[in-house]
């Protein structure tokens, strides 16, 4: 426990049994402590805590993170954060775990930035973060990540300092890497400032004729659109968007020469009265996905909409 | 984006697409008619698309109003609703469709 009294521990489970003798008690106290709680888990874990739990469950707030957080990017602004901010000046207790086994390769990097930008984005708050992580079922480099990203490791009966936890910002540098290219040529336009409908309507074209649901279409127009606005705003311009069709989802990626230099952009709500800052906000609200590259050379970011 | 002042009530119409390179011509149209010191009406069925910063200046337009006046949006289109829910939904803004 760092003295700001904000925690950040992973729990290491085997089996179900130790997941419930992980997570009830941590459950228990918080309560107890008259502490508002939150469980954000896959919906299998939600089961067995409900049950775990019996009657103290309906003081629980659950929700199901392949859902609130299949974006990585989702968890900290609309789940956690937004949990905090309901209840401020106290103590808040969360079980979040935002790594299952079948998260993609594609999504992995991105939940490994997330779970360091837990410790940035909560530092000095009074929020104890209980993150499980599956040991039997996650590959060993998954769990070395995660005592990357914990100070604190919890398996079985011990909890202790995780030795190979790594500086926040050092783990978001060594998890950017270049995107992996489209599956095929990709649709491709030049755009600058006074163009933003021509990107709009290119991301609605491509997205129906891949047959992205109708009801995703807003979505999607109003994710490219802050995208790319933040694209010829913050950057010399100009901006490129590509998209293209993956298996499972539509596409699209913006790019533009600048430089990406505050990793919680997106994650953190700006003020109440500030007029600015909400873009990304929402761009991680409604994506399935946002994967984000930069560089010296720009930065890239690439929306997943699940068809 | 333009904007055409409401023949019958205070506000205005708004026609096109709000967006990075008409956020100045929407806070501009908006600034008279929120001195007005009546409710202020935006016929919004010609609005095509709005930006989160767009919806952002209607939420702090309607917080300005100070829970005295009403700011009310006729006829919406989807992607505001949409944007007010996420971003604003405490924003003291009523939603009117004819």
């Amino acid at each position: 426990m760092s003295a700001n009294g904000f925690v950040h521990e992973a729990l290491f489970y085997e089996d179900a049994d130790r997941f419930l003798s992980g997570t009830v008690p941590f459950v228990e106290e918080g309560l107890a402590a008259g502490e508002p709680v939150l469980v954000a888990v896959p919906e299998a874990n939600l089961d067995l805590l409900r049950a775990g739990l019996s009657t103290t469950a309906d003081h629980v707030r659950f929700a199901d993170m392949t859902q609130a957080g299949r974006n990585p990017g989702r968890i900290i602004p609309w789940v956690l954060y937004a949990f905090l901010a309901e209840h401020p000046n106290e103590r808040v207790r969360i079980i979040g775990e935002p790594i299952w086994a079948g998260r993609s390769p594609v999504e992995y990097p991105a939940c490994v930035q997330h779970e360091a930008l837990i410790n940035v984005a909560f530092d000095g708050s009074g929020a104890t973060i209980l993150c499980p992580y599956d040991a039997r079922r996650l590959p060993p480099d998954v769990l070395i990540d995660a005592e990357a990203t914990h100070p604190v490791l919890v398996s079985g009966d011990t909890r202790k300092a995780s030795d190979g936890y790594q500086d926040p910002h050092a783990v978001v540098a060594a998890f950017n890497a270049p995107l992996p290219g489209p599956p095929a040529p990709a649709a491709t336009l030049v755009f600058s400032g006074d163009q933003l409908r021509s990107v709009r309507s290119f991301a609605i074209e491509h997205a129906r004729y891949a047959g992205l649901a109708k009801d995703r279409l807003i979505d999607l127009e109003m994710a490219v659109n802050e995208v790319a606005t933040n694209a010829v705003a913050h950057s010399p311009g100009p901006g490129t968007i590509r998209a293209w069709s993956e298996r499972d989802a539509f596409v699209c990626e913006i790019s533009d020469p600048g430089s990406f230099t505050n990793p919680l952009a997106g994650r953190i709500p700006p003020p109440a009265g500030s007029g600015r800052g909400r873009g990304l906000l929402l761009v991680n609200h409604v994506c399935d996905l946002v994967r984000l590259y930069t560089s010296g050379l720009g930065t890239t970011i690439r929306l997943h909409l699940n068809r | 984006m333009r904007a055409v002042p409401l023949s019958d009530r205070c506000g205005l119409r708004l026609i096109g697409e709000v967006d990075l390179s008409t956020w100045a011509v929407l806070e501009a149209e908006l600034t008279p008619v929120l001195e007005s010191g009546e409710d202020v009406h935006l016929e919004l069925t010609e609005l095509r698309f709005i930006d989160a910063r767009g919806a952002t200046i209607l939420a702090m337009a309607a917080q300005r109003l100070d829970g005295a006046r009403r700011l009310v949006l006729h006829n919406p289109p989807v992607v505001l609703t949409r944007l007010l829910d996420v971003l604003w939904p405490d924003a003291p803004i009523e939603t009117a469709r004819s």
